[in-house]
């Protein structure tokens, strides 16, 4: 076995008690803490992790956050997307293929914006969604046709450094 | 040696979206007047064209994206929405409840967020906090606070937002600590009091309730408010605001009370409270309006507006909203 597998079951041994009663804690759902204790351990697998000795909880940590935001941005935009549907004649609705679909996308254009400033997250979805000028943008903010521009930029520069891992 | 292999560094990737932004809102001549700059621009290093090329990809990869998605305006809704739930269980579980555990620091490595603070409101929030040294504090809409209580004094730090306090008598300190706020702009220090400060990016703004406060503006003298006193102040100067259009602290008593405010100026205060857009056309910007109202229920809000005032409010989604001539 390779030292990092080794080191990682050694790892799961003394971390995953606490670490799923983490989870559990905030999931307030045991199953799903155990999916993402899980999770986080297999997410530690596909690392690169030099530092694993210093810190292990804050690194387990950390992973664990990251994914429990995840699990609530899916289930958050579920519900969003299931009552926008609801307004919906039934005649309208889409087939769950398509509602899959859209779904996902959804999840990533909210994963790809999580972390930017509430203004800079609307300014640049105004923009890419609403097709905006970013002269109608301003007026819609309320703020100068420079300021959308900055918050644009900022946006596109956070997307492209999730974008190309070398950034 | 050749830089074809070189990632952009970030300072050619951020001219490149400059140019980009640049190139999306200049039309005619003037448009390929750039288009000729951005080519000769893309030719002077390679690692300028693969930052161009990129960002070309990354913007038409967005295009894709919201061609496949529900009807935008929808969508629009549909993100704020589940983001808003998202930054709010943040805020309460990840946060709050895990102080405690270390790490914390690789995980908000991103600078000035504000749920990197020890206590966070979300929008349309407020919150009421009471210290152990028996200060309370009230915390409005969309702001943030860290708590540093030392031996020698009580620190908060106004990271974002706006914040009421009434100093509490901090009988359990064997000496008297001093009580301090900081926020971007300067710091205040109680002498006994009620007070509020407000964080807005380029300025901060103090208002007097009760008692006096000491405010050591940054690159201004230090001076004492006494009560009923507003002053504005922004790391070179400090003025004081005579007749305020809004009330400094009728949000705690979760209303908004203005006078003689001009319409835009309010429905930006407004949108402070609502997720998403609030919109003034411009041709009714400078109506003037003056009154007391509650924001626990701004659809009522807005409807008043409408039978005082010559507008109409239009609303695409709940997340979109915007006042025209009537």
């Amino acid at each position: 076995m390779p030292a990092d597998a080794v080191a990682i079951e050694s790892l799961y041994r003394a971390h995953h008690g606490w670490l799923r009663g983490w989870l559990t804690h905030r999931l307030a759902c045991s199953e799903k803490a155990a999916d993402l204790a899980q999770d986080t351990f297999l997410r530690l697998l596909t690392r690169r992790c030099a530092s694993l000795g210093e810190a292990p909880r804050a690194l387990l940590v950390t992973i664990a956050k990251g994914l429990v935001v995840d699990h609530w941005r899916r289930s958050a935009l579920e519900v969003a997307y299931r009552e926008t549907l609801a307004a919906l004649p039934e005649d309208q609705t889409p087939s769950p293929e398509v509602q899959l679909e859209a779904l996902d996308l959804l999840e990533r254009l909210a994963a790809l914006l999580d972390g930017l400033e509430p203004m800079t997250r609307e300014a640049f979805l105004l923009r890419q969604l609403g097709g905006l000028r970013y002269a109608a943008i301003a007026t819609q903010l309320g703020v100068s046709t420079r300021s959308v521009e900055r918050h644009v930029r900022e946006a596109l520069y956070h997307c492209y450094r999730l974008r190309f891992a070398d950034a | 040696m050749r830089e074809s292999s070189a990632a952009p560094a970030a300072s050619v990737v951020r001219r490149a979206i400059d140019w980009h932004i640049q190139l999306e809102s200049s039309a005619g001549a003037d448009h390929d007047r750039i288009r000729t700059q951005i080519a000769r621009w893309c030719a002077e290093r390679e690692a300028h064209a693969l930052a161009w090329a990129r960002i070309a990809r990354l913007t038409g990869e967005f295009d894709d994206m919201v061609r496949q998605l529900p009807e935008p305006s929808a969508s629009l809704d549909i993100l704020g929405r589940a983001e808003r739930e998202v930054d709010r269980r943040r805020a309460m579980k990840l946060m709050l409840g895990g102080l405690a555990i270390g790490g914390a620091g690789l995980w908000f490595a991103r600078p000035r967020l504000p749920w990197q603070a020890d206590y966070v409101t979300g929008t349309g929030e407020q919150r009421h906090l009471r210290l152990d040294d028996g200060t309370s504090i009230m915390l409005n809409t969309d702001s943030a606070l860290n708590v540093a209580f030392t031996p020698d004094e009580r620190r908060l730090i106004l990271k974002s937002g706006e914040i009421m306090i009434e100093s509490g008598p901090d009988t359990g300190s064997p000496h008297h600590r001093p009580l301090r706020l900081s926020c971007r702009h300067g710091m205040c220090e109680a002498l006994g009091t009620r007070f509020s400060v407000r964080d807005e990016a380029t300025y901060s703004q103090l208002s007097v309730s009760e008692g006096r406060v000491a405010l050591d503006p940054l690159g201004a003298a230090r001076r004492i408010l006494e009560r009923g006193e507003t002053v504005r102040f922004d790391g070179t100067t400090s003025t004081s605001v005579t007749r305020p259009v809004l009330d400094p602290d009728a949000w705690s008593r979760g209303m908004l009370a203005v006078r003689d405010i001009r319409l835009a100026r309010f429905l930006k205060e407004l949108a402070r409270y609502r997720h998403g857009v609030v919109g003034c056309d411009e041709r009714i910007a400078d109506l003037r309006l003056s009154g007391v109202f509650q924001l626990d229920d701004q659809a009522r809000l807005l409807r008043h507006l409408e039978r005082t005032l010559p507008i109409r409010i239009v609303s695409r989604t709940r997340w979109w909203v915007r006042a025209e001539p009537a």
